[in-house]
């Protein structure tokens, strides 16, 4: 029984961010990118927006006219609004572009410093603006037959524009910066939402794995015949597929768990396949004993391990050699699982995909997690066998912990705590443990 | 244990040595009963049944690479009439929903794991009682029960090869092409090659469409070994495979399968 409370205490399972999930999704989700827009139909949108206010400012110049009794003005107050109108529309490129480069580009925002670019921003455009006006109208007003166009004094003009586009500036920049964050939020909520659903089908297949039934009758079958051999190694193995099952119910919500925790859930799998198979799987760990606080996605060694000996084990029954390594490749952590069996037989990714289900699923999730921080290599061993390689950023639990935000630090002292006092009532939180109560109530 | 005229021989069929070691220290209480060995895969299975002409077989329904009725499958003799006496099985499985049903339809036994004494003691009673009634297995209880499970597996993932001294899988995606020469096929496998008995018409349907196809008269190419394929006359491929042998895809085959021309 020792090994047991051993084991619970070494299940610092949850990795500090119980409760808050969003402290782990933040990093990785924050290089989401919302998708492109469809750019004809934008401008286009656009362009009716500026010809509605277009529209409302000659008639609101019009009347005004009107109400001092000058009429006969509509044609001359249609072009100065056209003209002010469109010449701004074309300047909203440029006036988007700037907006990415102080708003967007910055790491972190400095508040006087984009006061400032805003300004300088500001008056470029308003000068830019103006002078297009002054040389639209020179030009069009004698072609529709309007006369010569007389734009007064452009020492005063360009001061007086200023005001006006300095307001209508802000606000274009003001709507600009919040669309971008409304769509980036949204791109990454969406983001957060299918990593939550990979990571339920990850667990759901896990606990097929573990808790299939072949697994678990085959492996008590084993016991039943070990115990009239060695009745401590039948004990010792009623143990480890004991604590198999309780980690497995217990597995968190977190997207990424320390590699010592993952690799916990390795070897009691491995270790009850090899009292299963005995002499026919040989397994080697080549683990940097450095690397256990390195982050790792939960639950995907297993899926790998699984189908190796599913898929690699030959119907000449020869006995299999598994590897995991895991080591430190500068910024990254790379995570080896070689084999000896079968290899894949095909050189085309898509029919090795087909080979198992966990696979497409674990590229699927890395994909999500880690962008293009991230590669996900199957390929035939020169000896023979296969031989699947992750290559993932490398971060410890500790630093995200540091990056996280007091609140989650004391939710995590909390979800701590009550882990070490309870065992059976943690798993009801867990969406994914349906299919586990039947067994549960057997025991 | 020594062979008496109407002792039971038995075989212990299992990928997992403490299973195989459970049935075997069940077996050793028996009297009038002689094990003539155990097999750990499905080819040595094959080769022991031969070679020891087993009453009865203890076979493990899941083994990797290839599995129990794949074992049954070669020793009721793939139409090559090899059935001639062919041994009582009991089928030892771990959880197979379709593969007890078929059990039950076809009046098989099985145990299921872990293996419970008085399951173990009831089966062997009756293969025992079958045995003496009479010496031959129902070699079409077999194949009803091979067809049926077949038909729930869907397309072969390895074909059984017999040589004179030995009984053999080769994985469908270790083939790149299979070629007809009269009443036999050859499988080349890279460098290897392969001869089994039977036509291109019975492997073609027990292959995957996805992965093979047939591109004439006399060949059928697995898609993924193929390097490229050039227009040739009359609407006709010249296919070019990786290991750089060329086989001709006749316009016949080609009207038969347009979607693989089909960029994807």
């Amino acid at each position: 029984m020792s090994s047991v409370s051993t084991n619970r205490d070494d299940l610092s399972f949850r990795p500090a961010f119980v409760g808050s999930p969003s402290a782990v999704d933040a990093e990785p989700v924050s290089q989401v990118q919302p998708p492109p827009l469809p750019l004809a139909k934008t401008w286009s949108i656009i362009f009716l927006i500026y010809t509605g206010i277009a529209i409302l400012l000659t008639g609101y110049r019009y009347l005004d006219d009107l109400s001092r009794n000058r009429p006969g003005t509509l044609a001359i107050r249609s072009l100065e609004e056209i003209t002010g109108v469109y010449t701004a529309f074309v300047l909203l490129p440029l006036v988007f572009r700037a907006a990415d480069l102080y708003l967007f580009r910055p790491k972190r925002m400095n508040w006087v410093l984009t006061g400032f670019w805003h300004i300088v921003a500001g008056v470029t455009f308003s000068l830019a603006h103006t002078s297009l006006m002054a040389i639209t109208r020179e030009i069009i007003s004698p072609l529709v037959g309007l006369g010569r166009y007389d734009y007064g004094i452009m020492f005063y003009r360009y001061p007086m524009e200023l005001s006006n586009d300095l307001v209508g500036f802000t606000s274009i920049v003001c709507l600009y910066y919040y669309f971008r964050k409304f769509r980036l939020a949204q791109a990454q909520e969406l983001a957060a939402a299918q990593l939550k659903t990979k990571l339920a089908e990850a667990q759901l297949e896990n606990l097929r794995l573990q808790l299939q039934p072949h697994f678990l009758f085959n492996t008590l079958n084993t016991i039943s015949s070990v115990m009239y051999e060695d009745v401590k190694a039948a004990d010792q193995m009623v143990t480890q597929l004991s604590d198999l099952l309780r980690l497995t119910l217990r597995a968190s919500r977190t997207h990424e768990i320390p590699l010592g925790d993952e690799l916990q859930i390795t070897r009691l799998y491995l270790d009850l396949m090899q009292k299963r198979y005995e002499e026919k799987l040989r397994v080697r760990y080549e683990i940097d004993s450095a690397l256990s606080d390195a982050l790792v996605p939960q639950l995907i060694l297993q899926p790998l391990l699984e189908n190796s000996l599913r898929h690699g084990m030959k119907a000449s029954g020869e006995a299999i050699d598994i590897s995991i390594d895991a080591r430190r490749e500068n910024g990254s952590l790379t995570l080896k699982i070689s084999d000896t069996g079968t290899g894949f037989g095909s050189s085309d990714p898509n029919s090795v995909l087909g080979r198992g289900v966990g696979l497409v699923n674990i590229r699927d999730r890395l994909a999500q997690l880690y962008g293009g921080g991230q590669t996900f290599s199957i390929a035939n061993r020169a000896g023979g066998g296969a031989e699947i390689a992750l290559r993932l950023p490398y971060r410890t639990a500790q630093r995200s912990q540091l990056a996280a935000d007091p609140a989650a630090a004391n939710a995590s002292d909390a979800g701590i705590s009550a882990e070490s006092n309870s065992s059976d009532s943690e798993p009801s939180s867990l969406p994914s443990v349906a299919p586990l109560r039947p067994l549960s109530q057997d025991q | 244990m020594t062979s008496q005229p109407d002792s039971l021989r038995v075989l212990v069929v299992d990928d997992e040595a403490p299973a195989r070691r459970k049935l075997l220290r069940l077996l050793r209480d028996e009297s009038t009963l002689e094990i003539v060995g155990e097999a750990d895969n499905a080819e040595s299975a094959i080769a022991a049944i031969e070679k020891y002409r087993p009453d009865l077989v203890f076979l493990d329904v899941q083994m990797p690479g290839a599995d129990g009725f794949d074992v049954v499958r070669a020793i009721s003799g793939d139409g090559d009439g090899r059935a001639a006496d062919a041994p009582r099985f009991v089928f030892v499985t771990a959880h197979d929903h379709y593969a007890v049903k078929a059990f039950e339809v076809h009046a098989f036994d099985y145990l299921l794991k872990p293996v419970g004494e008085d399951r173990f003691r009831e089966v062997l009673r009756r293969a025992r009682e079958q045995h003496k009634k009479n010496g031959d297995v129902s070699e079409k209880g077999l194949r009803g029960l091979i067809d049926e499970v077949l038909r729930e597996r869907g397309f072969s993932d390895r074909l059984l090869i017999r040589e004179e001294s030995r009984a053999y899988f080769v994985n469908v995606r270790e083939v790149s092409w299979i070629e007809s020469e009269r009443n036999y096929l050859i499988l080349h496998c890279g460098a290897k090659s392969h001869t089994m008995r039977g036509t291109l018409d019975s492997i073609e349907e027990m292959l995957d469409p996805k992965l093979f196809a047939r591109i004439n008269r006399s060949s059928i190419v697995r898609l993924d070994a193929i390097k490229e394929m050039l227009p040739w006359f009359h609407g006709e491929y010249r296919v070019i495979l990786h290991d750089k042998t060329e086989v001709r895809w006749s316009r016949r085959y080609v009207t038969r399968r347009p979607e693989l021309l089909r960029a994807p």
